[in-house]
């Protein structure tokens, strides 16, 4: 008797897994249908196993039963996976067919460029910024107060050569640099001061690489201690935020009438190309950009300062260079011609 | 300056070092070098040859075979010059090489015989001498040797560029006065530099014999020197002197011109030579320099020959009566040397900067002089200067040993003598200025260095007497600077300043408008350029002044400020001489220089000032400026293989500024302008309004304003008034429950007034003020067919949706019914 009841348990696995075998080999939901009468239908080969129950012991029915129970969830479940398979593989073959070529364009407004020296104040914002740095704007039109003399330019000085001045036929003219703003903020705030100050300038001057009008920012920092040392680490954390962690500066002693000691400022070059020469800094290893110093004693004494007090540094740096150099620009008058094809290049 | 390095070893000695040693050395200490240019590199092919045999040539009776030694060996050379002769030292170039001026000398037969070079003669050299021959060279020169160093022919000129302080760096004591400090190398002073007095003929009359000097502006000429010299003879200066002067951009003349342009470019000092025989009013007396300020109206001429008008700046010197020099500047043709002159009074002058500087300014006559007066000569060193100078004409002068006489002494008039001012310096000064730490030695051996007297010196002070070459020094902080660069700006350590969190700028009491931006405005400025940026907008930036032409244009009402353009005084040309009143001007020429490149697509904006003459807008220039944002759209836009390209219309503008105007407090209106702005077109354009203000317009360009700017599309354009936008401060979302019941829409078309504008339509949905109203939407405006002529019909989709429960079909047609009869009546409209 015993060995009826273990061939019955045998012949469901058996039962089980000929189902499975043949699930897998059906490939439309009619063959899975056909396949779950044959299996659990009415007349199906569970439905006369479990017909045959009656022959069994009392004792061996539930045994035998509950295997039947468990091996028609079996076969339901690997029914039920199989025509999900079948489905899917279905959808796929259908979507096989429609696809789409995404190497055609978008559909895409043109992106407009924010121009090319306004992208490069905003970095120098954003680091200044960092730095602790206000901004201050001032007026493009002048006098020759905050444009000169307040900047220690004697009257009939040379050093007014170095800035060819347009003036305005009310007597006015149309600053020559930022270092205005430097007057304007001192005047209308205590120290200390702590400004960029970002603007269009004017010069009587026009070539491929003069512009009448182009783009300073001015830096100004004045407390009770700040030294020629602090500028060179103000600098220094400018180059190497602006141009690479490791890029040196170098301060060259020069002249101009507002700050003393005065001096330019190269940053090391980083458009150097390994072996082969450098077009851009002709093999010196530097590039000018800045100009730079200690605010002169008789500038603090035109905004009403006292030097005995105070003290600070100033510097000034053309956007246009940055600029240049940063994107390659051969000819500065490529900045205000606004041609798109020019412009279209600084979109992103 | 440019400077001969040759010649700057005459005055320092720089044994070992190259010159770009040198340079970048000056460079770092504040003189900069701007180029370090190798000269006379083209002879360096050329060799000392010396011819061991002559020989006639087979095949030609005018040339002859030279066997030539040059340093490998004798070979033979082809030469049709006469006037050589076995043994004669002569300049080769051997075959294959090039001469000076770019000629390939190639190796070949001549006539048969074969040649191995070149001798040459001083013209093929572009040498000076005898061009008729082959060039005989001393027979002491080394065979073999390069021509160039035998000659002295190569020398490295440095370009300095001096700054405006360092009028004593325009002469090559100057420079030998740094560079002697920098290396630590002696200074060399060549003949009479050296010291010592005039070196006149005994029995000489004096000078003052000759010549008497009188000042009458002493503030304008502080001191007045002049040596006299007899019997000179005019001619071409030596080949040394003229090729130094070359060397450094002078053009070489006659020995007594280039004589003082050497001892210019020697010491800094500009001289005069005036012919003797031409300022002395009678023969028989001595001539009479008075040093004055010219009368109004005045005339001299000049020696190039055009004749100036004077005026009382200027400051003259004369001959007792009439100008003959004006002072600094440029001599006058009447006392001018020439060949014939034998008599001889040369100035040695100081003469204040700022008249001289003035005078060539007006004038127009800025010259090597006039540079070195502006910027300071030694007045002390007049004497040395003389001294050199007569040293000098005497070794170059064209006629017989002895002939040329030097009048003893010279005459001086000295009014106001240089006073040594002491300059004092505190250390802890010094340092906390440098942030540094010297101490008093090291400055006081750095000052020493270059020639500054330290006349006291403790560890807290020094005290220094500056020369009389260095005006420039008269403030401590002028002494830390010489501190600062001499020690060397590399030697100071760079740190960050130590800076408090939280710091805010404290306006003065009393003090000027404030300058400070807050940090607000301009994240709005960029983000509003992002916008843009992201609406497929380009930002351009025009040049701040204009046309009056391109203004004009505009067509702005009389009496419109708009139209009233402040005038610069010295335009660089007609194009940009007055400043913008507006932003259009430069973006309508933006429009066209892009049109004129076939550009499909132009969508342009720019933020920028204008400009306003305004005698109260309150900062002293006369001269208001206000910040514009403008934009213009032309040509097409979209995606052509989508099929979707057309051209910009008003809407794309409209949407642009709209998007624009949101991040702004207020809601935006635009108002139709019915052709009060004159260069809108009559029918597109509005005023734009938010908050009540008017802040610009929208529109198309007047097609003819656009006529006048030579452009034939249409273009789209906003301007507006970028401080009353920021003025206005920022929307700020506020939060609006939503429903969570279903909502319901309702189509409404009503044919309206063709005149009605839309605007009047949300209006009165907006009056009707029904809560369950959730929004409405504009489907489409339709005129034509079934629609009266003088009618539109503008059909919209309503949607209603209640807060606090599901709307029943029946109270949403109600409402909707009576929507309809509310608009009906107010617009007025009637359905379809
Ligand atoms: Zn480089």
């Amino acid at each position: 008797m015993n060995d009826s009841l273990d061939a019955r348990i045998e012949s469901l696995a058996t039962l089980a897994e000929e189902a499975r075998k043949e699930f897998a080999t059906a490939t439309h939901e009619e063959q899975l249908n056909q396949l779950k009468a044959r299996y659990l239908g009415k007349s199906g080969s569970l439905k006369t196993i479990m017909e045959s129950l009656k022959e069994l012991s009392p004792d061996q029915r539930p045994i035998l039963g509950k295997t039947v129970n468990q091996t028609k969830q079996e076969v339901l479940q690997a029914l039920e996976d199989r025509r999900v398979q079948i489905r899917e593989e279905k959808r796929r073959q259908e979507l096989a067919h429609r696809w789409i070529d995404l190497s055609l364009p978008g559909r895409q407004r043109d992106q407009g460029a924010i121009h090319p020296l306004r992208s490069v104040t905003r970095e120098l914002f954003s680091i200044f910024r960092s730095l602790g740095y206000d901004v201050a704007e001032g007026p493009c039109v002048e006098d020759d107060f905050h444009n000169f003399s307040a900047l220690n330019f004697p009257p009939d000085h040379p050093a007014r050569d170095m800035q060819d001045t347009l003036l305005l036929k009310n007597g006015a003219l149309l600053r020559t640099h930022t270092s205005p703003v430097q007057i304007r903020t001192m005047q209308a705030n205590r120290p200390p001061i702590r400004i960029i100050a970002p603007g269009m300038v004017y010069r009587c001057d026009a070539d491929v690489s003069h512009s009448p009008m182009f783009s300073q920012i001015e830096g100004l920092w004045v407390d009770e201690k700040v030294s020629l040392a602090d500028l060179k680490g103000t600098l220094t954390t400018f180059a190497r935020r602006y141009y690479g962690p490791d890029v040196p500066i170098r301060l060259r002693p020069s002249f101009f009438p507002f700050t003393e000691p005065s001096c330019e400022v190269d940053v090391g070059c980083v458009f150097c190309p390994r072996g082969g020469s450098c077009s851009v800094c002709h093999d010196t290893g530097w590039i000018e950009i800045l100009g730079a110093g200690m605010v002169d004693p008789n500038v603090f004494e035109a905004v009403g300062y006292d030097p005995e007090k105070v003290q600070g540094f100033a510097f000034g740096l053309g956007i246009e260079r940055v600029a240049m150099l940063k994107y390659g620009i051969n000819d500065i008058r490529l900045l205000f011609e606004n041609d798109v094809r020019f412009l279209r290049q600084f979109a992103k | 300056m440019k400077l001969s390095y040759n010649w700057l070893c005459e005055h320092v000695e720089l044994d070992g070092l190259t010159p770009r040693e040198v340079a970048d050395r000056l460079t770092l200490s504040g003189l900069e070098v701007e180029a370090v240019e190798p000269i006379g590199v083209e002879y360096h092919p050329i060799k000392v040859g010396q011819i061991l045999q002559i020989r006639s040539h087979p095949q030609a009776d005018k040339l002859v075979l030279c066997q030539v030694e040059f340093g490998s060996g004798p070979c033979q050379i082809v030469c049709g010059a006469s006037n050589i002769r076995e043994g004669d030292r002569v300049p080769v170039i051997p075959a294959g090489q090039r001469l000076p001026d770019g000629t390939k000398i190639s190796k070949g037969k001549i006539r048969g015989e074969i040649s191995h070079g070149m001798l040459c003669s001083a013209t093929e050299l572009a040498l000076p001498g005898d061009p008729s021959g082959i060039m005989i060279l001393s027979p002491a020169v080394p065979v073999g040797k390069p021509l160039a160093e035998v000659l002295h022919l190569t020398d490295t000129v440095l370009d300095l560029s001096v700054t405006p302080n360092r009028g004593d760096c325009l002469s090559m004591m100057g420079v030998a006065r740094e560079v002697a400090a920098l290396f630590g190398r002696p200074r060399r002073y060549p003949g009479m530099l050296a010291g010592g007095e005039l070196q006149a003929d005994k029995g000489q009359e004096p000078a003052e014999r000759h010549a008497r000097v009188e000042i009458e502006d002493v503030q304008g000429c502080p001191r007045y020197a002049a040596a006299i010299m007899l019997e000179v003879t005019v001619g071409p200066a030596p080949d040394w002197m003229a090729r130094r002067l070359t060397a450094v951009g002078l053009r070489p003349v006659n020995n007594l011109v280039d004589v003082t342009n050497y001892v210019m470019w020697e010491t800094g000092q500009p001289l005069h030579v005036f012919d003797l025989e031409r300022i002395r009013r009678h023969p028989a007396e001595p001539c009479h320099i008075l040093v004055r300020s010219a009368r109004s109206g005045e005339q001299m001429e000049s020696i190039d020959h055009l004749v100036r008008t004077l005026d009382p700046e200027d400051l003259v010197i004369t001959d007792g009566q009439h100008p003959i020099a004006l002072a600094g500047v440029m001599g006058g043709v009447e006392s001018e040397v020439s060949e014939s002159t034998r008599q001889i009074l040369i100035e040695c002058a100081h003469f204040q900067p700022s008249r001289i500087r003035r005078t060539a300014k007006r004038l127009g006559m800025n010259s090597e002089s006039s540079y070195r007066f502006e910027r300071t000569v030694d007045i002390e060193g007049a004497p040395r200067v003389l001294a050199r100078t007569v040293e000098l004409v005497l070794q170059t002068d064209a006629g017989p040993a002895g002939r040329a006489r030097v009048a003893r002494g010279i005459v001086d008039a000295y009014p106001r003598p240089w006073r040594a001012k002491p300059v004092a310096m505190r250390v802890d000064r010094a340092n906390a200025l440098l942030g540094a730490k010297y101490t008093a030695e090291e400055m006081r051996q750095v000052l020493e260095g270059i020639e500054i007297e330290v006349v006291e010196s403790s560890p807290q002070r020094l005290v220094t007497i500056p020369p009389s070459f260095r005006p420039d020094l008269e403030r401590e902080v002028d002494l830390v600077e010489e501190v600062g660069r001499l020690v060397g700006l590399d030697r100071i350590e760079a740190r960050l300043p130590a800076s408090e969190m939280g710091f805010e700028h404290t306006p003065r009491e009393g003090g000027t408008a404030q300058t400070v931006v807050p940090y607000r405005r301009i994240e709005q400025l960029e983000r509003i350029r992002d916008r843009l940026a992201a609406a497929g907008i380009s930002e351009a930036i025009n040049y701040s002044f204009v046309s009056p032409g391109a203004i004009a244009a505009l067509g702005y009402p009389q009496g419109d400020r708009h139209g009233q353009p402040v005038e610069l005084a010295n335009p660089l040309s007609e194009e940009w001489s007055v400043l913008r009143t507006s932003l259009l001007p430069g973006l309508l020429a933006n429009v066209r220089h892009n049109l004129a490149h076939r550009e499909p697509t132009i969508a342009l904006f720019e933020v920028g000032a204008v400009f306003f003459a305004d005698d109260s807008a309150g900062n002293g220039t006369g001269v208001r400026e206000e910040q514009r944002l403008a934009g213009v759209l032309c040509g097409r836009r979209g995606t052509a293989w989508l099929g979707e390209v057309r051209d910009h219309d008003i809407f794309d503008l409209k949407g642009v500024v709209s998007n624009l105007l949101s991040q702004f407090a207020g809601d935006p209106g635009f108002e139709n302008h019915g052709g009060a702005i004159g260069h809108l077109h009559p029918g597109v354009g509005a005023l734009v309004t938010l908050a009540g203000q008017t802040i610009g317009v929208i529109g198309q360009i007047h097609p003819l304003v656009a006529e006048r700017f030579d452009i034939a599309s249409p273009v789209y354009l906003f301007e507006l008034e970028l401080d009353r936008l920021v003025g206005l401060g920022e929307s700020t979302p506020q939060y609006q429950p939503f429903s969570r019941y279903p909502a319901a829409t309702r189509d409404l078309a009503l044919v309206v007034d063709h005149q009605l504008p839309y605007g009047e339509v949300e209006r009165a949905i907006r009056g009707f003020a029904n809560p369950l109203i959730e929004g409405f939407v504009l489907a489409s405006i339709y005129e034509g067919e079934q629609i009266p002529a003088d009618k539109k019909c503008v059909a919209l989709a309503v949607t209603y949706r209640s807060l606090t429960s599901s709307l029943t079909e029946e109270k949403i047609d109600g409402i909707h019914g009576r929507l309809a009869r509310f608009l009906c009546e107010r617009l007025p409209a009637t359905f379809r």
